[in-house]
């Protein structure tokens, strides 16, 4: 049998599982208040951490742009060129 | 907003051409002898991955232009000695992460003044407008709230967990990548990840109580 602990590890890790140890987790957390419950805190932290990237990463395509440009500029020029 | 939007889907169906693409022997060969049409792409290719990545690290925009532009020139130094063993996104992101680290421990050394000071000069160009749109007031109700707890839970995190996050949250990129990256074994990345999100759970319930 799976302790909470143990639970609590598969779930925040998402270590691979067997089969059988995944039917064992899924009747655990039908069971067990706690780890429901912290399965849920997991789940809403992930989703909350994506959504501050997604929020983070809403840049200026202009200033990326001008980034990229800024950067092929200085690529090492070589004699190979056609 | 649409445009942008459209942007994302369309980058998200390229990326998995591209990404083939560039693991081709003789792209690779290109690049290794520095083909300058070959890096052009690559460049082009994941200059806004790397950005967007340092910003989801925590640091500025400021910052992350110089951190995406030092990954870069470390690339082309180093470029002739790739041996082709791991993809180009991988190697990149190495880098990345190499230099993460050292800009944050510069940044110990340096920044021990208030950070929401250095944040807010940023915002503001020399003439004191703002340099950004400030964003929609409606879309900044719903977030904030706990988006800011959560960034700021994130920030204390160490690098290395707040990379693997990163990595697993912003791009597509899979367990076998991120460990190369970060240099550790697929078992490290689950304690890892376990670390990081019971950090984060941890700092969050106690803000929430507050």
């Amino acid at each position: 049998m799976l302790t909470c602990k143990e639970i609590a590890f598969i779930l925040a890790s998402k270590e691979e599982i067997s089969l059988f140890k995944k039917t064992e987790l899924r009747m655990h957390l039908l069971m067990c208040k706690h780890c429901s419950n912290y399965n849920k805190q997991l789940n809403f932290l992930e989703k909350g951490v994506k959504k501050l990237f997604k929020v983070k990463a809403d840049v200026d395509t202009s200033k990326l742009e001008n980034l990229k440009k800024e950067i092929i500029a200085k690529i090492p020029k070589t004699k190979d060129e056609n | 907003m649409f445009t942008y939007k459209q942007n994302i889907n369309y980058n998200f169906i390229m990326s998995d051409i591209v990404y083939k693409n560039f693991a081709k022997i003789e792209f690779v060969q290109k690049l290794v002898s520095l083909n300058h049409s070959a890096i052009e792409e690559v460049v082009r290719a994941y200059t806004e991955h790397l950005f967007k990545a340092s910003l989801g690290l925590g640091f500025s925009e400021v910052e992350s232009t110089e951190l995406v532009q030092n990954v870069w020139s470390t690339f082309f130094d180093v470029l002739p000695k790739f041996k082709g063993n791991s993809h180009i996104r991988t190697f990149l992101f190495g880098i990345l992460y190499n230099k993460s680290k050292e800009l944050k421990r510069e940044k110990a050394k340096i920044n021990k003044h208030e950070p929401i000071d250095g944040i807010m000069e940023e915002r503001f160009d020399e003439n004191g407008n703002w340099k950004n749109h400030i964003v929609d007031p409606e879309r900044f109700m719903v977030g904030s709230q706990t988006l800011e707890i959560i960034e700021k839970c994130l920030e204390a995190l160490p690098l290395t967990q707040k990379m693997a996050f990163c990595l697993k949250e912003i791009d597509d990129h899979g367990t076998n990548e991120i460990c190369k990256i970060l240099e550790v074994t697929s078992t490290n990345l689950g304690v890892l990840l376990f670390r990081a999100k019971n950090r984060l759970r941890e700092c969050i319930e106690i803000k929430i109580q507050d």
